[in-house]
């Protein structure tokens, strides 16, 4: 059975007309289902968890990245039960998992194709794509066990984790960088260098990468690391790979 | 870890301690330690290593201070410093290179080693896991 949750944007007239057309479309392909908004008096854990007892099996999160980001972790502490996606706009993820966006998406979610896809968990916070680590001194991560450890010597460089990255990554060397399908995350190191008019701008050809399970980022002061563009963790935080925790309906245009 | 699957440890870029992989490794930046992998090393010609290494086989540009132990190939190009004893099945070496310690290559596999130039030890006294990262 699917359930579709839609995001409390959604309710601005400027998106009736698309709504329509994907609960339409829905329909046509037979895979309609409950629908239910969020709001804010919501916990969208409690939700999905009384949908999935109630014999849902088949999660959507209707809207944006945001709502994607927003939906994911309650469906990825679910055995059993596989996430989709229906973008109503332009977007980053849908683009890396190969789904077009509006009632186009429904094609994709009725064909199924089915992976079962690595996620990120700093502390206890999950993440899908990335986890920047802000400029700061002394930030340094430790890695298996603290066995070794990796910083930058200048201590300007752009650091992410990476489940599935959209950011430019030197794939001349590395094709298929930040594989969600691998078992790892990775640790990616950017120095900064002097652009037209000195602007600072990435120095992608000089990037480090680590593939790595497990890290521990630690720094001097306390530092707000940002998962997926929302999730704010404090260091220390231990970041480590869920390997093949997510089940998510894909395209065949996906990027992994 | 996957055949493909490959550490870069570029310019701007410091690893202390030691560093167990199972795909190839590029460093261009720094390493002080243990460098240990099953598949091919590159150290580029601006890395500065200060570690003990072994891996399937090592191709040098830049400086390594430590032992090198290899099961293949070792190639010292013309830009390469090593100080260190190197015990490799195969050597070359580039006209340029400079090499202040012991060599020995074991073609058939059945050479002894000298205590100095046996399997490299931690050189930063933990120990010695072959965990990958």
């Amino acid at each position: 059975m699917y359930y579709y949750l839609y995001d409390s944007f959604l309710s601005d007239k400027k998106y009736a007309q698309t709504i329509a057309k994907i609960e339409n479309r829905l329909i046509d392909l037979g895979i309609n289902g409950k629908v239910e908004k969020m709001s804010v008096l919501k916990s969208i854990r409690e939700v999905v968890d009384d949908n999935i007892r109630s014999g849902a099996d088949t999660i959507i999160a209707v809207g944006s990245d945001k709502t994607f980001s927003k939906v994911f972790p309650a469906v990825a502490n679910q055995n059993g039960v596989t996430f989709g996606y229906i973008p109503v706009e332009n977007s980053t993820i849908a683009k890396m998992l190969g789904i077009p966006v509006a009632e186009k998406a429904c094609d994709v979610l009725s064909a199924r194709i089915i992976e079962r896809i690595d996620i990120g968990k700093v502390n206890d916070q999950y993440f899908f794509s990335t986890l920047e680590v802000p400029e700061a001194s002394n930030i340094s991560l430790e890695c298996n066990g603290g066995h070794f450890n990796i910083s930058s010597i200048s201590k300007s460089d752009h650091i992410q984790i990476c489940n599935l990255s959209y950011a430019p990554i030197d794939t001349e060397r590395r094709k298929n960088v930040c594989n969600p399908k691998d078992g790892y995350l990775e640790a990616v190191f950017t120095p900064k260098e002097k652009g037209a008019f000195g602007k600072d701008k990435l120095a992608t050809k000089k990037q480090s990468v680590f593939p790595i399970r497990k890290m521990k980022i630690v720094s001097d002061e306390i530092v707000s690391l940002v998962a997926d563009g929302e999730t704010i963790v404090k260091t220390p935080a231990t970041v480590e790979v869920l390997s093949k925790k997510l089940s998510i309906i894909v395209g065949k245009e996906r990027k992994f | 870890m996957e055949k493909d699957t490959e550490t870069i440890i570029g310019p701007s870029v410091k690893v202390e301690g030691d560093f167990h992989g199972e795909g190839s490794i590029v460093v261009e930046g720094q390493v002080t330690g243990t460098l240990k992998t099953n598949q091919d090393l590159k150290i580029g010609a601006n890395a500065k290593i200060k570690a003990d290494l072994e891996a399937e086989n090592i191709y040098i540009s830049g400086e390594v201070v430590g032992d090198l132990y290899v099961k293949g190939k070792t190639e010292l190009k013309s830009t390469a410093k090593v100080t260190g004893n190197i015990k490799t099945k195969i050597i070359s070496i580039e006209a340029g290179a400079s090499l202040n310690g012991n060599c020995v290559c074991d073609q058939n596999g059945t050479m002894e080693l000298k205590e100095d130039t046996q399997k490299p030890k931690s050189r930063s006294g933990k120990n010695d896991k072959s965990d990958i990262l």
